[in-house]
């Protein structure tokens, strides 16, 4: 089941490898009102993706040790109760090609970094009203 | 498909602009504002200031890293670290950081070693005079 039925606050699954910019993205989002499950680095996230519920939500980066953020946005695209699940990508990576495969797997958002919070939460509140598979 | 959004405020990378949907870029670079004692003032989200003390310790930190990775013509880690301080530091409200530290990753990708041993120590005695306005 979707964290975001359960009735607790929901789930962001947040994949980062820069610890500031998660310590801030943490801030923001459970000032939102989430909890957040945050995971440094590639492998870490597909542990997750292989073993926890789907989060309501997740923020993947790209530039990431050990695994990258497409490998885990396809991993999560090609795993049952995750693949519906909303992705945001959360980059400085900003190369014509990895933003093509990126469209390709269908995330809600594409946001670059550096960041504002308030462009940060548009994506959110947007991501609420956009599925993740074209209907 | 449906295409993703590009909430971004800012491509960092003009040559590679895919801005789908969203606003304009904008300029990025705060117009300096120097305090009474010759600091550069900052003003920054009062909500972030539980987290300012350790992101300005871990950007030194970083500044110090880069300057012995230069020093070993490592220029990947140079790279690497510049990129997360990209992201880093406009996301807090530091928009001077991400400015030198993209010019510093740059500079690193194409193995420029006077440009980084110029802007390094620009963007550490930055680091040692700005003064964080809470509002």
């Amino acid at each position: 089941m979707n964290n975001s039925s359960s009735g607790q606050d929901p789930l962001l699954l947040l994949v980062e490898d820069e610890q500031d910019t998660a310590d801030l993205v943490t801030l923001i989002m459970k000032e939102r009102g989430y909890q957040v499950l945050h995971a440094a680095d590639g492998s870490v996230a597909l542990e997750k993706v292989a073993l926890m519920p789907p989060p309501s939500l997740v923020m993947l980066d790209i530039q990431l040790p050990h695994i990258d953020g497409i490998t885990i946005l396809e991993t999560i695209r090609a795993t049952p109760d995750w693949e519906n699940v909303p992705v945001i990508m959360l980059t400085a990576v900003a190369d014509q090609d990895k933003i093509k495969k990126v469209r390709a797997l269908t995330v809600q958002d594409y946001v670059l970094k550096p960041f504002r919070q308030e462009t940060l939460l548009r994506s959110v509140d947007q991501s609420r009203t956009t599925s993740a598979r074209p209907q | 498909m449906k295409p993703i959004l590009m909430s971004s405020i800012k491509n960092q990378d003009k040559t590679t602009d895919t801005r789908l949907i969203g606003e304009e870029p904008m300029e990025y670079t705060q117009p300096k504002e120097i305090g009474a004692e010759g600091e550069e003032l900052v003003h920054i989200d009062a909500s972030f200031e539980p987290l300012i003390p350790k992101f300005l310790t871990n950007r030194k930190k970083e500044v110090v890293t880069m300057q012995a990775a230069l020093a070993a013509q490592d220029y990947e880690t140079v790279r690497t670290v510049a990129h997360g301080m990209k992201g880093a530091g406009g996301s807090y409200g530091f928009d001077r950081i991400t400015d030198m530290a993209a010019v510093v990753e740059q500079a690193a990708k194409t193995g420029d070693a006077s440009t980084i041993e110029r802007d390094l120590p620009a963007l550490g005695s930055y680091l040692d005079r700005v003064k964080v306005v809470y509002e």
